[in-house]
């Protein structure tokens, strides 16, 4: 016989912090059933008060408006409408509302072994910010949307350290860190500690290891004759240049001016707002290491972006771009060194973070070469099946050395078949997704990230360097 | 005997392809690895979403053979299991109903040379 409860708002934290929040938007209709670790709903909440040493949670420009909170099931059951409660509209967009403890916001209908539960016992808070690339970029119409430089989710465990693992690839990354309900859901769903997962996307730019290096040793100095040269650039433009082309030319720098791998998160806890990180897991893409890289003729840094990217921009940022970078032909070797240089940075104040790479996977396509005599050496720099495989020969190579982890897409993908799993030869369908988020999962607990060490997990399957 | 050369079949999404450049001409023999035609797969991906799955690649050939007539022209599209060019066992054989089967060729993804 099942029972209805009614669904209560805990307190989000006990310090002296005023929390506003929106109507609640509910991912489960309501009398459709719900399992444990759903998502029922979420709502954008406010941190209001001193802004002066409180951190991005409270700063408007930062992460303010881009903060939410999601309500993830402890049981199973269904929704249950209350009929007095009418949201909709921007009353589930604007934080008209006092989080209230003790507020009913919904009806569960929880089967009898569940109906002891308390109505504040049903879900887990769930919190999730983005911080956008502009004000601009305003998008708060679901969960996690918006245009972001920086997304992040995190829960509140047993134990007080946060362990935080950072996703920095390419497009195969982003879908499986932050999971297909968005959110990063999928990934921080289970554990049993604090946790928290960090995206930074691949627009316009592209974490290769070199980035990474540059990134960490740019001077103050240097930034800002990186940010006097693209400023140039936007106002060298001709009238009539596509403004899309100065938007890119500033996520650019925006993106070439920030360290992501140093960078600390503010974080609320039952105890107030709390500052962690940088990250203790960093999980990178080999496929972000490109043959060609554009590298700027006078100041040496370099500007890692996709292909399409620059193929795609109007003819006067295309000119400033030809007058100032010069692309450079960059082989496995370089990328090797790069790699073991990137490891010691990040370990330099940091020994026990941990770095995983996901590697190439080999068997795209429909390559039959019966020779490679007419083919222009080096092999890895016109040929992208000897790439690849040097890539991730490399890898082996110099994981016992760095520590790295190697999390095997090319063996997922043969065991899964790649024909059905990457059906156009670069993006993952759901199911791969799912192996490499369990196959990372796996990874973080063997190597005792905090919160992630889970004894419930298997061994990871396709790590090749000793733990 | 006639030998047809024509579109691969690249990944079950992507069947479009854009003719690059040809390596040969009318009258070439070709032999095992000589370069036959360059194309590019994934453009009409392009207009379809981002981050387009844009790969190159070299077609070569797999055995002796002797072009006898191009169909592809380079910057023209083709689809999957259109003929590219008829090649023949024997340099004078007729093109007239004549025996045929596919050509035996080989491709591999290359890296394009940069825009600059």
């Amino acid at each position: 016989m099942a029972k209805q409860i009614p669904l209560r708002l805990r307190p989000l934290c006990s310090g002296d912090l005023r929390i506003h929040r929106s109507g609640f938007r509910w991912a489960a209709e309501f009398g459709q059933p719900f399992r444990p670790g759903d998502l029922l709903g979420f709502c954008n909440i406010t941190l209001l008060g001193e802004e002066q040493g409180r951190g991005d949670l409270f700063r408007h420009n930062v992460e303010q408006t881009n903060f939410q909170v999601a309500l993830i099931a402890r049981v199973s059951g269904c929704l249950r409408d209350i009929a007095s409660l009418r949201g909709g509209g921007f009353s589930d967009i604007q934080e008209w509302f006092l989080w209230e403890e003790n507020s009913i916001i919904v009806n569960v209908e929880v089967d009898d072994q569940d109906a002891h539960r308390a109505a504040d016992d049903l879900y887990d808070f769930h919190f999730l910010v983005g911080r956008r690339v502009s004000d601009l970029a305003e998008n708060r119409t679901g969960l996690g949307t918006g245009w972001h430089n920086r997304s992040r989710g995190w829960r509140q465990g047993k134990g007080s350290a946060t362990g935080t693992v950072l996703g920095l690839g390419t497009c195969e990354l982003p879908l499986i860190i932050r999971g297909d309900k968005g959110g990063f859901i999928q990934l921080l769903e289970g554990a049993t500690g604090s946790v928290q997962a960090v995206d930074i996307p691949d627009v316009p730019l592209v974490h290769s290891a070199r980035i990474i290096i540059e990134q960490l040793r740019r001077t103050r100095e240097e930034r800002e004759a990186i940010e006097e040269e693209f400023k140039r650039g936007i106002a060298e433009s001709p009238p009539g240049s596509g403004s899309a082309d100065w938007l890119f030319a500033a996520a650019c720098l925006q993106a070439l001016e920030r360290t992501p791998t140093s960078d600390s998160y503010d974080i609320l806890t039952q105890d107030g707002v709390e500052v962690t990180g940088p990250a203790d897991a960093i999980v990178l893409s080999i496929n972000s290491e490109a043959s060609n890289r554009l590298r700027h003729r006078r100041l040496g840094f370099f500007l890692d972006c996709h292909n399409y990217r620059i193929n795609a921009l109007g003819p006067a940022m295309l000119n400033w771009l030809k007058a100032n970078f010069e692309w450079v032909a960059y082989s496995v070797d370089d990328v090797r060194r790069d790699y073991i240089e990137m490891t010691d940075l990040l370990r330099k104040d940091h020994p026990e973070r941990q770095i995983l790479v996901l590697n190439a996977v080999l068997t795209l396509g429909k390559e039959d070469v019966l020779s490679y005599s007419d083919f222009d050496a080096p092999l890895d720099r016109s040929l992208a099946s000897v790439r690849v495989r040097e890539l991730n020969c490399m890898l082996h190579d110099i994981a016992a050395e760095t520590g790295i982890a190697i999390v095997d897409a090319d063996a997922i993908a043969a065991k899964l078949g790649v024909s059905v799993c990457i059906p156009d030869g670069i993006h993952q369908n759901g199911e791969m997704q799912t192996e490499l988020r369990r196959e990372i999962l796996s990874i973080l607990a063997a190597r005792k990230v905090p919160g992630f060490a889970r004894e419930s997990l298997t061994q990871p399957q396709t790590i090749q360097s000793a733990l | 005997m006639l030998l047809k050369l024509v579109v691969p079949t690249i990944q079950n999404k992507l069947e479009r392809v854009r003719i690059d450049g040809l390596g040969v001409v009318v009258g070439d023999k070709v032999s095992p690895g000589a370069k036959l035609l360059e194309f590019t797969s994934g453009l009409d991906q392009a207009a379809m979403h981002d981050c387009p799955p844009i790969t190159s690649y070299r077609m070569t050939s797999s055995e002796t053979a002797w072009v006898r007539q191009l169909v592809a022209r380079e910057g023209e599209d083709a689809m999957s299991g259109d003929l590219l060019a008829l090649l023949s066992t024997d340099p004078d054989e007729s093109l007239e109903g004549a025996e045929s089967r596919l050509a035996r060729n080989a491709i591999a993804a290359i890296f394009k040379p940069v825009a600059w």
